[in-house]
Formats: structure tokens, sequence, C-alpha cells
């Protein structure tokens, strides 16, 4: 177990730091999780709902608004992938070295906005639905992917870097047989910690109209129906429950052997 | 090889390919400097040559710019000013990548992969060179079998579940990987306990014994360089070189009081254990036969006024010694006398012996003396603790102490000055087979 | 209406917001740190209980903080309650873990070495555990004030009190005069004082972090 607050750790903040208790959760949590979930579910099919909460609460409406908020995790997240991996290995690079402490600043300060002020700010400047809550989610859950990726590239033991260059390897080469395999647990860790992130400020994309669970405990908030914000509330949890196991299992896949 | 043979080798990778990539190649440093900013410079215009097939060892307090040294032979610093030429060939007209390739590099704790297995991280110069995979494997065995791991037992490892002195084998042998000319080693055995560091070193010595590679060894630690050092250069600040020489000669002669301090003190114990006693003047005992005649070894004895003889079977192997004693009034073969105690050889010592084990030897033993074997367990003569005396003030008083001569016969031999040694050329023999004896020298 | 306008024309009631956040947020580390310090303490000397107690506070933790206050508001209804609970919630896994790494990372030889000098172990805890453990702890508190700072502006959509308050209503008028600029107040509001907490536990830190231990002096 790590601290929280060393610099790798930091950024995970929490769940995704560590694999915590791989063994007991391994395969306790998925199946608890969709025990609970198809509990809800079929809580909302039999209990006694009045007309309000039957809008909200049949089956088609949950799939639909799961779907949503699976499909805003996932898209923002490949778009992290994308932008902050590359990026915090530009960065890293020797030239760009200089940029590292103002990058890692912006990124501390960017951490510290509160997302749904992040997204209420983005919905005045692009407007509302699906797109203008995918922008934010992105920009929230770049942070700690990018510091990831530069704390995991920077912490490479340099000897290792020195021997690589010493027996002839290219600085590309380096990079991709050294470098980012050696990185590759600690930028996982941020990538898992963004994505349970995701799951969690896309239930607020429901404040600007994008869609996805959150709508379920907005409404239920709105018009005072307690049944509808507890399943929304239960659902979002479990689907960040189940996407944190996820990340997990894929992140202890993908670590190198021999680490 | 992909490369072509052309006439004159532009790159170290042609010329590494030419020569079948064997043999070392001499390392010229030329007037050399490396400065840091406007600091005072690491590396102030040093100029040095490491000839080829030999392990030249930096040896230097830490902080004098050794390593830095080093490193601008593979451009992994490149130097302020000056030139290196490596077989002849300017290291700043080739591409670095494809100069490192071919010049191995073996650092402190291995530095080797993490992730990657034993056999991963050897492979790792050859899969840049494009060999194909088959060939690759079986350079792969060949280099563990050469370092002394069992292929099987070790390829797939991952380098955690290696113990330190495992790890730094594997480090030499993906230095090895592409048969470079060259190797540059960094405080490699820096970080091992003193029982695997001597094991390493003992096992260098015998690799390069097998691969005559032109070797620079960067230390800080004294008896390692003394006990690998071809030669050895003495740096001080700014990589200035204090002493080049041999390791009898720094300590036989050391340039100035800094190199006798840094050298340290019992120098003469230093000496035994550096002299070998293929490089020493020998005693000559009586030879004598089983079958010659008692009354006859007696005058040899008196003649040669000696007090003892040595008695060699048909194979010159020596059996046992005579002495005066034990001749007094007998006749008749020298073999049917009764054996005196204790006069039964069962201790020899070789060519490639130590005089440090001689004297162990001389003191293990019943007589002052100890015959010395050559090929075969053949007698070639005999160590005293006079041999012994003598051959230490010798060597500190030689100006250019004889070399010993390499066991393969590939190293420099430098010309033995002092000459006129009866026994030398007796042992140019003996110090060939002595080699191949070292392990049961005692 | 330009930004420094409307902080100008809304001060008093903006500056009782950000005192009202703050001091939200002070007092839920306030019971974070009591408790979790005081669970850490507890269970860090058993593996099976620090497995047991961190896997429970990190689930805890994975749940995301709108689904945390909505499934607090069923028992707890609207307002302060919901908000506080889900702060402290939160905060406490980086407490307790830091807690539990720092006390373990304290050099068995110390704590050996401090029984051997007749120390009792709450004497040994005290004297020389906490002492060493807290550059670790106070890491800890720091992450969670930064949490807690966060989540405290959601908190304002279940009538919780600060500077969230300005993030919704600028919400709720999307397309109308002050919308952009409430919004920038809350959001940037929060910023500066998540900034502010930790410039002032890095000071806390100075203050009361051995000599001998500090990392640079």
């Amino acid at each position: 177990m790590s601290a929280v607050g060393t610099p790798a750790a930091r950024t995970g903040g929490g769940p995704a730091a560590a694999p915590l208790g791989a063994g007991w959760r391994t395969l306790l949590t998925p199946a608890g999780v969709l025990l609970a979930a198809v509990a809800t579910v079929a809580y909302t099919q039999a209990a006694d709902l009045d007309s309000t909460e039957a809008r909200s609460l049949n089956l088609p409406h949950i799939a639909a608004k799961t779907w949503e908020h699976v499909g805003l995790t996932a898209v923002s997240t490949l778009l992290v992938l994308a932008i902050a991996v590359p990026l915090g290995v530009l960065v890293s690079r020797r030239w760009m070295r200089w940029s590292t402490p103002a990058v890692l600043a912006v990124a501390n300060i960017g951490q510290s906005a509160p997302p749904v002020g992040v997204i209420v700010l983005l919905a005045i400047a692009v407007g509302i639905g699906f797109w203008p809550a995918v922008v934010a989610l992105v920009l929230y859950g770049m942070l700690p992917a990018l510091r990831n990726t530069m704390v995991g590239l920077r912490e490479v033991d340099p000897a290792l870097v020195e021997a690589a260059r010493g027996i002839g390897m290219s600085a590309w080469r380096v990079l991709v047989r050294v470098e980012l395999p050696l990185a590759v647990p600690v930028i996982l860790a941020g990538v898992r910690t963004t994505v349970v992130h995701n799951v969690g400020v896309a239930g607020l994309a429901a404040f600007i109209n994008g869609g996805g669970l959150g709508e379920l405990v907005v409404s239920g908030v709105n018009t005072s129906r307690v049944a509808t914000l507890v399943v929304g509330s239960v659902l979002i949890a479990l689907l960040a429950l189940l996407v944190d196991w996820i990340a997990g299992v894929v992140t202890a896949a993908l670590r190198p052997k021999g680490l | 090889m992909p490369e072509t043979t052309t006439a004159h080798p532009q790159t170290l990778a042609a010329l590494a390919a030419e020569d079948g990539g064997t043999a070392g190649v001499p390392i010229e440093l030329i007037g050399v400097s490396k400065r840091f900013g406007s600091a005072d410079p690491v590396v102030d215009d040093l100029t040095m040559t490491v000839p080829a097939g030999e392990i030249v060892v930096l040896l230097g307090p830490s902080g004098c710019g050794k390593t830095t040294t080093m490193r601008m032979i593979n451009r992994l610093i490149e130097p302020t000013s000056g030139r290196i030429l490596i077989g002849g060939l300017d290291a700043r007209a080739q591409q670095p990548d494809q100069l490192r390739r071919h010049i191995g590099y073996v650092i402190q704790q291995a530095g080797l992969f993490p992730h990657m297995t034993v056999a991963g991280n050897i492979a790792q110069v050859p899969l840049m060179l494009g060999w194909d995979r088959r060939r690759i494997a079986r350079r792969v065995d060949e280099l563990l079998e050469l370092v002394g791991l069992d292929p099987a037992e070790y390829r797939d490892r991952y380098p955690r579940r290696l113990s330190g002195g495992q790890q730094q084998r594997v480090g030499v042998a993906r230095a090895l990987a592409a048969d470079p000319p060259v190797l540059l080693m960094d405080e490699p055995f820096g970080a091992l306990d003193p029982i695997t560091r001597e094991n390493l070193q003992e096992e260098l010595l015998r690799l390069q014994g097998e691969l005559s590679k032109t070797i620079v060894f960067v230390t800080h630690d004294v008896d390692e360089a003394l006990r690998l050092g071809d030669r050895i250069a003495i740096l001080g600040a700014g990589s200035r070189i204090v002493q080049f020489g041999t390791p009898e000669e720094i300590l036989a002669e050391p340039a100035d009081p800094s190199v006798e301090q840094f050298v340290g003190g019992g120098s003469s114990m230093k000496l035994l254990k550096l002299t070998r006693v293929r490089d020493v003047a020998l005693d000559d005992a009586v030879r004598a036969r089983p079958g010659d005649d008692v009354a006859d070894l007696r005058r040899r004895l008196h003649e040669a006024a000696r007090d003892w003889a040595v008695v060699l079977d048909e194979e010159e192997r020596p059996l046992r010694w005579v002495g005066r004693e034990d001749l007094a009034g007998g006749s008749g073969p020298v073999g049917v006398l009764p054996s005196a105690a204790g006069s039964r050889i069962d201790t020899v010592i070789s060519g490639g012996s130590t005089l440090q084990e001689a004297v162990e030897a001389l003191l293990n033993a019943d007589r002052e003396v100890v015959p010395v074997v050559g090929r075969h367990g053949r007698y070639v003569g005999a160590v005293t603790l006079a041999t012994v005396r003598q051959a230490i003030q010798e060597v500190r008083q030689r100006r250019q102490p004889a070399r010993h001569v390499r066991a393969d016969g590939a190293g420099t031999a430098v010309p033995a000055a002092s000459g006129g040694v009866p026994d030398t050329a007796a042992l140019a023999g003996a110090a060939e087979a002595g080699a191949a004896d070292e392990a049961d020298a005692r | 209406m330009t930004l420094p306008e409307y902080i100008a024309s809304r001060f008093d009631m903006l500056a009782f917001q950000a005192v009202q956040h703050a001091s939200m947020v002070a007092q839920c580390l306030l019971v974070a740190a009591a408790v979790g310090v005081g669970l850490g303490i507890l269970v860090h000397r058993d593996e099976r209980a620090t497995a047991l107690a961190t896997g429970a506070t990190s689930v805890l933790f994975t749940i995301p903080s709108l689904a945390m206050l909505g499934l607090l508001i069923a028992p707890l209804g609207l307002g302060v309650a919901p908000s506080v609970t889900a702060i402290v919630l939160y905060a406490l896994l980086p407490v307790l873990r830091n807690t539990i790494v720092g006390l373990n990372g304290v050099d068995p030889a110390l704590v050996e070495a401090a029984r051997g000098i007749g120390m009792s172990r709450s004497r040994v805890l005290l004297r020389v555990q906490l002492p060493l453990a807290w550059p670790v702890i106070l890491t800890g508190l720091r992450v969670a004030a930064q949490l807690a700072m966060g989540i405290g502006a959601i908190a304002a959509f279940v009538s919780g009190p600060g500077l969230g308050d300005q993030i919704f209503s600028g919400l709720a008028r999307i397309g109308a005069a002050n919308a952009l600029n409430a919004t920038l107040v809350g959001t940037l509001g929060i910023v500066l004082m998540a900034l502010l907490f930790d410039a002032l536990f890095v000071l806390i830190g100075k203050l009361t972090t051995s000599r001998g231990i500090r990392s640079h002096a």
C-alpha cells in the first residue's frame, strides 16, 4: 500500500492508487455489483410507483440512461488517453523538461477546480448537451492521466535509460522499449483514476442535459421523489465500483512481467 | 552481417564485421577535455592510449572525472575538445547509436531492464543489428554459457529473480552480445559483496583470456585495479594522469607521494599477490633419478654446495627430496634409500601461482623449499624464501619490470629488460602450461 | 456587469458563502482527522483490520459524490447534514491510509529502542511513532482538504452551504445576465480557497514537523 500524497499516488488520490485488496475483491466485486444492480432494477419493477416515478424508472429509460452514462465515460476516457499520454511523453522529453513544473502546477490547480463548476462554465461557453459534457469530462479527466504519465516517466531509473543509451538504443527506441513499459504501471494507475473520476463527473452531465444516470438523481431531487433519487444514486455508485474493478483487472493484466 | 566489407572500414561496425568482431582494437584519447558550463573542466586535456586487447583501469577518487572520461569513449558524453580514436577511427565521425552497439557497456548493478527476461536483455543489441531470431537465440545461449549461467535455467528468468552477482554476469553477457572489440565497464562490481566481487573479477580475467577485448575499467578500488589491470591509469583532479603503468610499476615505483598513499601501505604484500612465479628467477636444486648412484649424488651435492637434491621420475615429475644426511653412508641407487619422514613431495606450485601462494606453500611445507612444475607436472625449478625476497627486491629496482607473458600468448609481451635470469627460457614454456595448472597450483 | 462589479455588488453575501464553505470544510476535516487517525492507530498493527478498513473506505471513496449525496438524502433529508456527512466520508480515506502508511513506515528499530529504554506502548505511540508519521498524515489531510473543497461545491445541489450556491444559481440562469459571473465566482472562489488551505497545510507542516526529519531545512 502506498501513501496518498507520494508523487505517483497523489494523482491516484484514492481508489486507483493501488490495486486494493486484489485478493478478496477480485470476483466478489463484480458479482456483488451485478447482484445489487439486478435487485435495484427489480425493485423499480415491483414497487408501487406514482406516475412521475414510473416515467423515470421504467426499464427502457433506465437502460438508455445507463448506456448514455457508459458512453460519456468511455468516449471521454478514450479522448483523455489519446491526448494526455502523448502530451505527458512530450513534456517529459529532455528538451521540454523545463516545462514540467509549470505543467504540473497548472494540473494541480486545475484539479482543485470543482468539476460541477467546470461543467457549468462549459455549458455557458459552448452550450448544453452531450459534447460539452464530454469536453468537461476530458478537461477534468486529463489531469490524473497527464500527471501520472509525467511522474511515471520521471521515475524510471536514470541508470536504466543510461544503460539503454549505452548499448546503442536510439532515443525513440529507449522511449518505446524501456521508458514507457517501465512507466506503464504508474500511467495505468492514472488512467484508472481518470476513468473512475469520469463515471462520477459524468453524473454531473445531467445538469447540462448531457444525459446519463445523473438525470435520475437530478429529477429525483427536483421532484422530491426519493425512489428515483436513490435508484439513480445506487446505479451510479455500482457503475463506478464496476468500472474501478474492470480498470483494476486491466491494469494488472497490462503490467509488464518482471516488475 | 549486412555490412559490406570495404577496404578501409569507416565505422566501428564495419571494422567489427571485418575482424569477425573478436579481437580488441586500441583506443586513443588525444587532448580530450570536457567542461560542463563554465566550471573547471572535469577532464582537462587528457591524452592516453589503451592498447588493443588489454585491460586498462582508470583508478581515482570519486569526482576525478574517470567516469566522464569513459563515457566520452562511447559518446554518452560529448567531449568539449580533443579526439577519440577507436581502432583508428574517429568516434565523432560515427553515428552515436551505431557506435555504441559495437562498444560493450557494463554499469554498476548491471542496469538490466527489469521488464525483460534475461534472454530479452541480452538480445537487445542483436535485435537492433537486425539478426534473425534463431541466430539471436543461439547467441544468447552461447553467452549465458560463457558467463557461467545455465541457459535452460536462466534464459527466461526476470532480473528480479537473480542475485546481484548473477545480474552482473548477465550484464556482461549483454555487453558482449554483438561481440564488440571494446568493453567499457563502470564500477561493475562496486555494489557486490567481497566474495562475489572476487569471483566475478576472476571470471572476468578468465573471459579476457579467451576473448582479448580492449577493456576500459573504471573503479576506485585499488585492490580491484591491481588485480585486473594490465595497466592502471591513476587519475587526479580533472582526469590528469598522475601515473600510467603496470600494477608492478605502480607498486614498485609510485610516481609521487599521493600515489603511494593512494595505493596504500603493505605494498610488499600486494607485490607478492601480483607477481607470478614464472616471472621470477628460480632456484634450481640438484636433480637426481631413482637409479642414480648415492655416492655419485653425494659428490654432485658437494660440488654444487647444496644440502639437498630433488628426485625426479621418468616423466621429470618431482618425487621426493633427499638431503646429505639421507645419503650419508648409503650406497646403491637413490631409489632404494629408506625415505625419511617429510621428504616425500606433495606440495608443488606452478608458474601461474603468485608469490603469495608460493610463500604459503613454503610455510606449510616441511622443507624450506617448494618445487615448481610446468606442463604435465614436470619439474622446472624451486622456490625458497630467499627466491621470494630476491624477486621482490628486483621488482622494486627494475625500472621496466618483466610483464608476465599471457597464457594465450596474445597479450603484449614487454621484453624483460632485466634479462640474464637463467631460468627465464625454461619458464616461458612453463608459463604456457602454468595457466592450465593454476587451479591446482597449491 | 463585469466580474469585479458583480463581486462588489454582492460582496457581503459572497464573503459569507466563502466563510461558510471554509468553515464547513475545516470542521469536516477535523472530524475526518479525529476518526481517520484514531482508526488508523487502532488498525495499523493488524494486517487484516488494515485491509478491512482501507477496503471499506476505498469503496466509499469510489462512489461518485453525486451518488453519495443522493444516497444520504434518503435518510438525512436536504441541507447541511448530507453535505457534511459526504465530505467526512470522502476525507476519511486519505487520512486513514496515510496514517497507516506513516505509522508502519516508522523504522522498527526506533520503536524497539523506545521500548528498550522503558517507554510504554502508548508513550511510544505518542512520543515516537506519531511525530515521525506526522508529515505523512499531514499530506493525507492536505489531499482530503482538496477533495472536501470540490465536494463542497456539489453540496449546494442538496441545499448545503457554501460557494457552490453561486455555481448552481449560474446554472439555473444560463443565458441570463449574471450566469457567467456567478459560476466564475463560485468556481474560482473554490480554487482560491483550495490553494489557501494548501498553503496553510504547508505552513502547519513547517511549524509542527520536528526539525530533525524535515526533508529540506
